[in-house]
């Protein structure tokens, strides 16, 4: 069993602080994304739990033990780069065989064990390549069978799909999830792409400037985001946030239309200032009706769906449209906003207001 | 190369000429001093001084006398042997030397580290001439003088600032994430070094064992100064024996430099092959 603990883990270089405590937990067999903007501390927590960069303050332990001082090797983790970090002059054999040759598996159990893993992941006849003779996904599934076969407790993926083109990377990234399923072992994927966390995660841990944002599973990360940050970090398009007021009885203006008030479904104190959010599929669009007046800028097609972008005064708004809707770009419509798909934020420190 | 070859297609008639003629005078330069190496060489004493000199080979007056007279009454095999110990031995510490410090180079983040590395540069760039007369006292104290462990010691201190930061720019090359993956995988820092990252500068090697054997083998001034001569010296100043009071035998000397040019050509056949691709590492 490998459930892993990050208790109140900090890490500075020098005079800069990159992660100002992490508290993170994880169960065995979980597969954890942690999603965030480069530089916000995500593959140096991921280097922190390989071994690879030290730990400045707090502790790691993987299956019950501290790991602070245990050598990366020891800790029973493997590690895919964003690169791959292939070994250039060995074969594919050589390359997955590595670990093993180190650990000083006899040649004959060594050779089945790297046939074994190559099969696994369709590598049988590229044995005896170099890195330099495979593509893109061939190389990423060598440098997975390289972690694979030396049967780690958990396993981290630095950014692994990032260096791949778009159509390979959702076919690995469901690869990767059914490796996942088959081995039942705890991974840590790490990547700034929120619809690769989305679509990979049980659990989501978003990260922005070395805090953690939000835990949770991702459909709980996308209904309820904890700040400003995490909304306007997922979906795609991106919540919808204006700055807005609240007025009595239950109802809230936004700055955009101060003259339409609309009601807020939430508890919160008149005269506050709130940022309101709203995911563009809940938005009701038609031509006339009840809501904000507005006009269509833009329509973006998707094949299956269209996004029509508003704008109610100088705000702008991403909108799903429903398909009947005969409306053009220059078109004036109407934009209904539900109270019960409204989210409000601190307008300051941009957390989540709890109605 | 390929975009090379296409840019000089591209060329006007005039200006192909220009080049052209800019690489005849270029292969000029660099080959006459051979050139004039071996036709010295292969001459009688009595036509080696003739005034004015004759530029063109005459084949009827070739004569392997200096060579014979080179091998059969010098200690040639003598001076050859120094050379060679004194070269392989300075060569095999260089790259030893310059690669772990090229590595640790490479790879240290701290402003201590980064200072010793422009340490090492600014002692390349004093003269050798400087160098001789500390070397000189310090040999002296120590008891090295007149054994071969004084030049091969001096060309060391030589090659290494140079060879060290070449090395560190094939180091630098070498993405870190492949040590790390070493490490991962269960090996030792070392064993990462050794197996995973060194096979990768072989380029870089081959360019530090040309260069390093190059330079010791044509040393003189540390050669000169620390060895008694005689037996005791090397081929480079070995040859300027033949150069006295009583006779200028440049045909001698021209010889002895012929064969002294044998082994270098050897090894640089032998590696010519990585070197090239050593010294334009990047380019591509």
């Amino acid at each position: 069993m490998a459930e892993l603990l990050i208790s109140d883990v900090r890490k500075s270089f020098d005079d800069k602080q990159i992660l100002h405590g992490v508290n993170i937990s994880i169960g065995h067999g979980q597969f954890v994304v942690i999603v965030g903007p480069s530089g916000c501390g995500k593959s140096t927590l991921l280097r922190m739990i390989a071994g690879l960069e030290t730990i400045t303050s707090g502790e790691i332990s993987i299956g019950g033990r501290v790991v602070n001082d245990v050598n990366p090797a020891a800790r029973g983790c493997a590690m895919v780069f964003q690169n791959y970090a292939l070994y250039p002059h060995k074969t594919v054999a050589e390359n997955i065989g590595y670990p093993l040759k180190i650990a000083r598996m006899p040649r004959e159990e060594r050779d089945r064990k790297v046939r074994e893993v190559a099969a696994a992941l369709d590598l049988s006849d590229y044995l005896g390549r170099r890195p330099s003779q495979l593509s893109g996904g061939q190389r990423q599934r060598v440098a997975m069978g390289r972690a694979i076969v030396r049967e780690p407790s958990v396993f981290l993926f630095d950014e692994p799909l990032s260096n791949l083109d778009a159509k390979l990377r959702v076919q690995m990234r469901i690869e990767l999830k059914k490796l996942h399923k088959k081995l039942n072992a705890t991974s840590i994927l790490v990547t700034h792409d929120q619809v690769e966390a989305m679509t990979m995660a049980d659990k989501l841990i978003v990260m922005n400037k070395g805090h953690v944002e939000q835990v949770g599973s991702p459909a709980e990360v996308y209904r309820r985001p904890a700040s400003i940050f995490v909304a306007a970090f997922t979906g795609a398009p991106a919540m919808n946030l204006a700055a807005g007021t609240v007025g009595d009885k239950g109802t809230v203006a936004l700055d955009a239309a101060p003259t339409m008030p609309f009601a807020s479904g939430a508890a919160l104190g008149a005269g506050q200032r709130v940022t309101v959010g709203v995911r563009p599929e809940e938005i009701v669009l038609s031509a006339s009706g009840k809501g904000l007046p507005g006009r269509i800028e833009l329509i973006e097609e998707l094949g299956g769906s269209r996004i029509a972008y508003c704008s109610v005064g100088s705000q702008e708004f991403a909108t799903v449209m429903p398909p009947a809707l005969d409306l053009s770009e220059g078109d004036e419509a109407v934009l209904d906003l539900p109270a019960r798909a409204l989210h409000f934020f601190d307008i300051e420190s941009g957390r989540r207001y709890d109605a | 190369m390929a975009a090379a070859a296409e840019t000089v297609e591209k060329l006007r008639p005039h200006e192909r000429a220009l080049l052209g003629a800019g690489l005849v005078a270029g292969l000029g330069i660099a080959v006459l001093p051979i050139y004039w190496m071996l036709l010295t060489s292969l001459r009688e004493s009595a036509s080696v001084m003739q005034w004015p000199p004759r530029l063109l080979p005459d084949i009827s007056g070739f004569s392997l006398w200096a060579y014979a007279e080179v091998i059969t009454k010098s200690p040639l095999a003598s001076w050859f042997t120094n050379s060679i110990l004194i070269a392989t031995i300075a060569t095999v510490a260089t790259i030893f030397i310059s690669a772990t410090a090229g590595y640790a180079l490479s790879r240290t983040r701290t402003r201590a580290g980064l200072t010793m590395g422009y340490a090492i540069l600014v002692s390349k760039m004093l003269p050798a001439t400087l160098l001789v007369l500390p070397f000189y006292i310090m040999f002296f104290r120590v008891g090295l003088l007149n054994t071969i462990y004084a030049p091969i010691l001096g060309n060391i201190s030589f090659t290494v600032p140079f060879a060290t930061w070449m090395m560190k720019s094939f180091f630098d090359g070498i993405p870190r994430e492949l040590e790390e993956a070493a490490v991962m995988d269960g090996a030792s820092p070392f064993r990462a070094f050794w197996e995973i990252i060194l096979p990768l500068t072989l380029p870089g090697l081959a360019a530090v064992t040309l260069y390093s054997f190059i330079l010791s083998w044509n040393d003189y001034v540390f050669a000169k100064t620390f060895l008694a001569g005689g037996e005791m010296t090397t081929l480079a100043v070995g040859a300027t024996h033949f150069l006295t009071e009583s006779e200028m035998a440049w045909n001698k000397v021209m010889a002895t430099a012929a064969m002294a040019s044998l082994p270098i050509m050897v090894i640089f056949f032998l590696l010519e092959r990585y070197f090239v691709a050593g010294t334009t590492q990047g380019v591509h």
